[in-house]
């Protein structure tokens, strides 16, 4: 060790840092039959979050009330606005550029990662099939399609998880009144609040303008990363999806 | 920590946390929270919520101590835990509070020798202020690999970052160090 090094090494050592004993209060806070004020834990900011979910949910609900909300989704990096277009409409192709398949969708999902042994598997999904990094996805991670996992569209994709961290409004997506955006509590032990979009809808990455379709989609933030779940699978099962994806779960894009 | 699990290793004490047995989570707590207050610490760059960041991330390891494989080590997936928190109170709270050593508080109190005070302030505070400078992410690096002596692959899992970009970064961030102190030391 060079005398930087030692020198940082000491440095670190004369931290001023507090010398509590945390044992007890972590107890505690973890002992469901404890109802002491836990000082340190906030437990209304969750309440708050949680409320905020149902009142969202409650607004959803109404139909002439979606477009007035839409306008006011956004979660992590992407933009929700709803689709006033009409089906008939919405299957023209628009002129110049069409829409891009769920096919050529799964097929662009980045550069191939080679090396994923050091990769934690999801429990509930296991190891992936594939692991991709692109600059604007972040970094996606891909099941092939079974039993459990029925393809996407006419894919040989069962699911796709994409992690990316949360920057600034990098996606768009455009989604139909009849498809619908329903908030969801993920996880309410962390405050986990997410968007459920049930069925194909249109998504803009970055400046394209050339969107592509994307299936059933679980949306939501956890510590400053915004995960992407598209999934054919129905929403209670995509919850349980995104409850497995957790802390110690080395899902980072790169960089 | 008491005397019968002092032998057990972190392995043990997760796979019994992992059955239920919050004694044996307790113990984990016992046995790790000195360096997660460090780390939460280092992270945040300020002492002030080390402990409330170290309490919070604890908490949420307990929740996902399920998904953790025993075989693999403890530390690196604690302190990736404990530096999300401290990153994400960083965001909300944006606080700008900078680390300091015993000595300094000492000196401010006035449980110190002025002697004693010139001569560790001229060393150890100006690298402490160098490493105030730097960012959270190469603070982070070099305690990880100088102080905690942590393996490439082990920072990769504490940093949440690929394990072939770790050299690189532990490079980068010994220069930024060198630079902010003038290449003195």
């Amino acid at each position: 060790m060079n005398m930087l090094e030692q020198n940082f090494v000491s440095a670190i050592e004369e931290l001023d840092l507090p010398e509590g004993d945390l044992v007890d209060s972590v107890l505690a806070a973890l002992d469901p039959s404890v109802v002491v004020p836990f000082r340190r834990y906030r437990p209304t900011l969750k309440v708050a979050l949680v409320a905020a979910a149902v009142v969202i949910l409650a607004l959803l609900a109404v139909p002439a009330s979606r477009h007035a909300v839409a306008g006011l989704l956004g979660i992590g990096a992407t933009e929700i606005s709803m689709d006033s277009r009409s089906e008939d409409s919405r299957s023209q192709p628009s002129p110049g550029q069409p829409t891009v398949t769920i096919r050529e969708s799964a097929e662009d999902l980045g550069e191939l990662v080679d090396d994923v042994s050091a990769i934690d598997a999801l429990p509930l999904l296991e190891m992936p099939d594939g692991v991709f990094d692109h600059p604007i996805r972040g970094r996606s991670f891909t099941w092939d399609a079974s039993d459990e996992l029925p393809a996407l569209g006419d894919t040989v994709v069962g699911a796709v998880l994409s992690v990316r961290p949360v920057e600034s409004f990098t996606s768009r997506k455009s989604v139909p009144f009849e498809v619908g955006v329903e908030a969801v509590v993920i996880d309410p032990a962390q405050a986990i609040v997410g968007y459920w979009l049930d069925g194909e809808h249109e998504l803009a990455t970055g400046g394209s303008d050339q969107p592509v379709l994307a299936q059933r989609v679980l949306l939501w933030v956890v510590e400053g990363f915004e995960f992407r779940l598209e999934v054919d699978v129905g929403r209670e099962q995509a919850i349980a999806l995104a409850k497995s994806v957790g802390e110690g779960t080395d899902l980072s894009p790169p960089g | 920590m008491s005397d019968t699990t002092e032998h057990l290793s972190d392995a043990d004490l997760v796979m019994s946390a992992q059955q239920g047995d919050m004694a044996a989570f307790g113990d984990l707590v016992r046995r790790h929270q000195k360096s997660a207050i460090r780390i939460a610490a280092v992270a945040a760059g300020s002492a002030t919520d080390a402990e409330d960041i170290a309490q919070e991330a604890f908490v949420k390891a307990h929740a996902a101590i399920s998904r953790f494989r025993p075989d693999a080590r403890f530390e690196p997936w604690l302190f990736r835990i404990v530096t999300n928190t401290a990153k994400n109170r960083n965001r909300s709270e944006k606080r700008y509070a900078e680390l300091s050593t015993r000595v300094a508080r000492m000196a401010e109190t006035g449980g110190i020798e002025p002697s004693e005070v010139a001569v560790h302030r001229s060393d150890s505070a100006r690298l402490v202020a160098a490493i105030n400078r730097l960012s959270a992410d190469d603070r982070l690096i070099l305690t990880y690999r100088w102080y905690e002596e942590l393996s490439e692959a082990e920072i990769a899992a504490a940093l949440g970052c690929r394990a072939g970009t770790v050299k690189s970064r532990l490079s980068r961030a010994r220069q930024r160090l060198s630079n902010e102190l003038g290449d003195e030391v």
